[in-house]
């Protein structure tokens, strides 16, 4: 806790007010000849009196915000709670905590009054919803007034905390095949390197094969040596590609979350992954493995934005050719919506890789509300339909109607 | 504005109660009603309170307890307002009501010091603008 600033004490609006009240009177008074009759201004005159001699406190307060949590997952409400220690009385004290934008207040105040007493902790709590993205909370200000609302103290105490929304998750399969070329190392689903454990087939002994890979019972069955054929554990590199156009900030949410949630099934395989946010500035993150990558991931996926891209697929060209490794598997996801989104996926499949389309439809977020929107959103489910048959030629397309679950519209494309 | 009531109802109670012994200052309370949502409009609801009374000549007891009742009105709305806590209702009421005792005290003390309650009135104004001006413009 560190405070940075201090305020002088402030006249209020009301004071003012008060205290025209009062020379008004006064001057009726003398203006109807009834000059004794001024004593009426006595109740005004003891409320300046007591606010101004016996409410003057220093702020001396101590401050701290408690988080359940640092990341919390997109929808959740989370109970923040300020703890006040105060060193001294303070008959009344305004809190007033800096709530980021885009937390949604559910219950409770970003501002409380109290009356602390001398040693005393108090707790306030108040209840957000957390949306995806990365919220700063600065500095909480405390501010002293007396009683009546008369002069008024402030001090801001710098108090730094973050919360990180990160998208939801869904239910996933994986819509291909993670055998591949890269030799896995680490807790991963692949314990020995190079030749893997699973096994394939039977086969003559060959001089050279280790003892213990001998099929005895083999053996014994043909007469000649037979030994055991594995196959090989080597793991695809995935590469995982978000179009953030602006055209398709209707279901970007569900873009993002499908991104973490297939990030999070390339985790629980053992394949490593890189990600690239096609932003107008283009984010990449090499590919990598585990789960400090996985939660770097994350925590860039909470900040993305839609964003007035145009040129997904001059960046992905500039990095297929220089970052993206050969023989990747791409997951592409995109609403699909624009030229160039469309122009990035043709040549990823120019470029010889395999891409699984993960594609949010735009328009199943609308409900329509005339049969003139109904006739319109078919138009352009049609229109969709059409372009999407098109691009089938250079990729598995999953079309994702948002009403359903994804796990259900990857079965619809891919067996699994 | 905001309209929130909590305990600014009691002394806007006791002081229609206390008015309708007074018909020429009751068209007044309508006024009043407004500091319920504004403590503007309570500021003008006092000081025309204030002025009818001087200009009636209704004062005395009766006149500060009006004057005090009017004040924790508009104080204690402005407190509803600020959901302020109980104990900020207690000091304020104490308050307001002090001026009934310095009023009877003062006036006790008036038979034997000539004007005594204006000469004091006049210095505790003084004194009082003096630690104002000296607040705001000092510190």
């Amino acid at each position: 806790m560190k405070e940075f600033k201090e305020d002088k004490y402030q006249t209020r609006g009301k004071t003012i007010q008060l205290l025209l009240a009062l020379w008004l009177s006064t001057l009726i008074a003398f203006f109807f000849l009834r000059w004794d009759m001024v004593y009426l201004t006595l109740p005004i005159l003891w409320l300046f009196f007591v606010a101004l001699a016996f409410f003057k406190p220093k702020l001396d307060v101590e401050v701290k915000r408690l988080i359940p949590h640092d990341r919390i997952l997109e929808g959740e409400i989370v109970e923040i709670k300020l703890k006040i220690k105060s060193n001294e009385r303070i008959p009344s004290l305004r809190i007033v905590e800096d709530l980021p934008k885009g937390l949604e207040l559910v219950e409770g105040d970003k501002e409380f009054l109290i009356s602390i007493k001398k040693g005393e902790v108090r707790e306030l709590s108040y209840k957000v919803r957390i949306r995806r993205g990365i919220y700063e909370f600065n500095y909480v200000k405390v501010e002293y007034q007396d009683p009546f609302g008369f002069f008024k103290k402030e001090k801001i105490v710098e108090l730094y905390d973050e919360i990180v929304g990160v998208p939801k998750l869904e239910d996933v399969v994986t819509p291909y095949s993670t055998k591949g070329t890269k030799v896995t190392i680490g807790t991963l689903p692949s314990p020995r390197v190079g030749e893997g454990v699973e096994f394939h087939a039977i086969r003559e002994y060959q001089p050279g094969d280790p003892l213990k890979i001998i099929n005895w019972k083999a053996t014994a069955k043909t007469g000649e040596i037979m030994s055991n054929e594995y196959e090989s554990e080597r793991k695809v590199d995935v590469v995982l590609i978000v179009d953030a156009t602006y055209r398709g900030k209707d279901v970007f949410d569900y873009l993002i979350r499908a991104t973490a949630s297939f990030m999070l099934d390339c985790l629980n395989n053992g394949t490593s992954f890189g990600l690239l946010l096609a932003e107008e500035v283009p984010l990449w993150i090499r590919v990598d493995y585990g789960k400090r990558h996985f939660f770097k991931c994350v925590d860039f996926l909470s900040m993305a934005k839609p964003d007035k891209n145009n040129m997904i697929a001059y960046q992905v060209e500039h990095l297929l050719k220089t970052k993206f490794p050969a023989r990747a598997q791409i997951l592409y996801f995109s609403p699909l919506i624009t030229e160039e989104g469309m122009e990035a996926l043709k040549l990823l499949y120019h470029y010889g890789y395999k891409v699984v389309v993960i594609s949010p439809n735009p328009y199943s977020v609308f409900e329509p509300k005339s049969e003139e929107e109904e006739l319109a959103l078919k138009l352009l489910n049609l229109k969709r339909k059409a372009q999407l048959r098109r691009l089938a030629a250079y990729g598995i397309i999953i079309d994702w109607d948002i009403k359903k679950p994804l796990k259900s519209s990857i079965a619809e494309v891919v067996k699994i | 504005m905001k309209l929130r009531i909590r305990y600014s109802i009691f002394p806007f109670i006791v002081l229609l109660s206390l008015l309708l012994g007074y018909p020429k200052l009751l068209p007044l309370l309508a006024l009043g009603l407004f500091g319920f949502v504004s403590y503007f409009l309570g500021i003008v609801f006092l000081t025309l309170l204030m002025s009818a009374l001087i200009y009636f000549k209704i004062g005395g007891l009766v006149g500060i307890l009006l004057v005090a009742l009017a004040l924790l009105f508009i104080e204690s709305a402005y407190l509803d307002r600020a959901k302020a806590s109980r104990e900020h209702y207690l000091i304020l009421t104490v308050t307001v009501l002090m001026s009934l005792p310095t009023y009877l005290l003062i006036r006790s003390l008036a038979p034997v010091l000539p004007r005594f309650e204006v000469t004091a009135l006049a210095m505790l104004i003084i004194i009082m603008l003096y630690i104002f001006s000296k607040m705001v413009g000092g510190e």
